[in-house]
């Protein structure tokens, strides 16, 4: 099932519209193989299964970096490339306000931090990798230039 | 708690930034002013900070302003300081020397006050680091612009009829043979009398009480910015655009060149200033000033209005405020709704 969903992938410029009910049977079965069988045949099968996992992954952000659509149970799941993508492009372009690699950002909403509570509308000064954790949560936003 | 009966001195002060500096903090609480935001921005900069809060309670430096004058609270313990700025106790250094006399300039003018001794005291440090300080005609980066564009930006003191009036300014500097590409280094002692005396007789109409004093004060340059111009240019865009730039100046303080560059073209075609009338909450203006501050700065010299509420802008786009003036979760313009 796999493979043909991969091979169908690869084939088509567009992204295919990938539905976890088509796969829902396969993760179940690795499931209960991973649990199951311990010996080479059976780590083998499913390293297989991993290869064509992260050749769907691969296919799938290829076509997103070149700005297509994603459909599908994946589609919310890749948004965070293409929003790591957007972060990093306005990054190194000037359109945020940065001390070296961290970014002045707005408080979205109230969260906690190292036991201290920060309200929206307050300032945060954050490196990039936490830009985008938080963003995902939509905890912050960057202040850009205007 | 907190200490009324003396005076701070340098090296108190001087300490207290270091205990700022010295130590891992989470956060910063600060009011929505220039001054503080500045002073916050530099504990970014140099120390360990990362948040500025406007309303958490939690953090464990907070600056404190109220009627015996300013405080820094470092968990719990207060620190007293005066009627002295933030900023002026910051260590001097020749990376901060613009956002330092320019913090120092915006709290003066935010808080109709001239410099403290403590203030010129600083002043004078940095004069070692190339700063230049000089008493002569409180209007803006006189050694760098034509005297009428200088005389076009002053919000403080307003001068009426000229603050914002490009015709006007030039009109009254030709009525004393002073030509429109003159700047103040061009012209001879008798005409400065002639203008100072000009400014103040267009002074004394809306305010009995100005003086000399209040037009020829101490002055701080560095390079070719000048305080004043640049405090005024702060005040502008945080209420036009928010904190960005206000962080962008004091992380990278050569980003001066594009503020003030930035701010010049937006004011040089002038600004009027037309109805103020007064409804529960605000002042609503009419004018194509986009800064509900400078307006403010401009009324409460003229009398026009009292410091109790905070001034909107009506123009073609609506009615906006900023969140210099009223507490928001937005920054830039923010637009209100009215029924006037």
């Amino acid at each position: 099932m796999l493979d043909e969903i991969v091979l169908n992938e690869t084939l088509k410029e567009e992204p295919t519209e990938i539905q976890l009910k088509d796969l829902n049977q396969l993760i179940v079965q690795l499931r209960k193989l991973r649990r199951k069988y311990n010996d080479e045949l059976h780590k083998k099968e499913i390293e297989i299964y991993e290869e064509l996992a992260e050749s769907l992954f691969e296919l799938r952000i290829s076509k997103l970096v070149e700005g297509k659509e994603i459909k599908g149970f994946d589609s919310d799941f890749l948004q965070v490339l293409n929003l790591m993508k957007i972060i990093y492009t306005n990054f190194l372009s000037g359109k945020y306000f940065n001390l070296e690699d961290k970014i002045l950002c707005y408080v979205n909403v109230k969260f906690s931090m190292k036991n201290k509570t920060l309200h929206p509308g307050d300032l945060i000064l954050l490196p990039l990798r936490q830009v985008l954790a938080l963003i995902t949560l939509n905890y912050i936003t960057p202040l850009e230039v205007e | 708690m907190e200490n009324f009966l003396k005076e701070p001195n340098k090296e108190e002060l001087r300490e207290l930034t270091s205990k700022i500096l010295a130590k891992e903090w989470t956060c910063i609480k600060a009011s929505f002013k220039p001054e503080d935001l500045i002073f916050s921005f530099l504990t970014f900069k140099y120390g360990k900070v990362n948040a500025i809060s406007f309303s958490s309670d939690d953090c464990e430096i907070q600056l404190i302003k109220n009627n015996s004058g300013k405080f820094i609270s470092i968990e719990g313990k207060h620190y007293y300081l005066g009627l002295n700025s933030f900023v002026s106790i910051f260590p001097l250094s020749i990376d901060d020397i613009l956002p330092i006399i320019s913090g120092i300039t915006v709290s003066t003018i935010i808080e109709r006050r001239n410099y403290s001794d403590f203030e010129i005291d600083i002043l004078n440090d940095l004069i070692k680091l190339g700063v230049i300080l000089e008493e002569n005609l409180k209007i803006p980066n006189y050694k760098s612009l034509p005297l009428f564009f200088s005389l076009m930006l002053s919000f403080d003191p307003y001068i009426p009829d000229i603050t914002g009036n490009r015709e006007n300014s030039i009109k009254m500097l030709k009525e004393i043979n002073i030509q429109e590409t003159d700047k103040l280094e061009d012209i001879d002692e008798t005409k400065l009398n002639s203008l100072i005396y000009k400014i103040i007789s267009s002074e004394l109409k809306i305010n009995p009480k100005f003086s000399r004093e209040q037009i020829i004060t101490k002055r701080a340059y560095y390079l070719e910015y000048d305080s004043l111009e640049l405090a005024f240019a702060l005040i502008y865009f945080l209420d036009v655009k928010g904190n960005g730039d206000l962080f962008q100046f004091v992380i990278s303080p050569n980003y001066a060149e594009t503020l003030i560059y930035k701010f010049r073209e937006e004011l040089s075609k002038g600004f009027y200033i037309k109805d103020v009338s007064e409804t529960a909450n605000y002042y609503v203006v009419e004018s194509n000033l986009k800064s509900p501050t400078l307006i403010q700065l401009i009324l409460l010299q003229s009398g026009k209005i009292k410091r109790n509420k905070p001034v909107a802008i009506k123009n073609e786009e609506g009615i906006f405020t900023s969140r210099l003036q009223i507490p928001s979760l937005k920054e830039g313009l923010v637009k209100i709704e009215y029924n006037g």
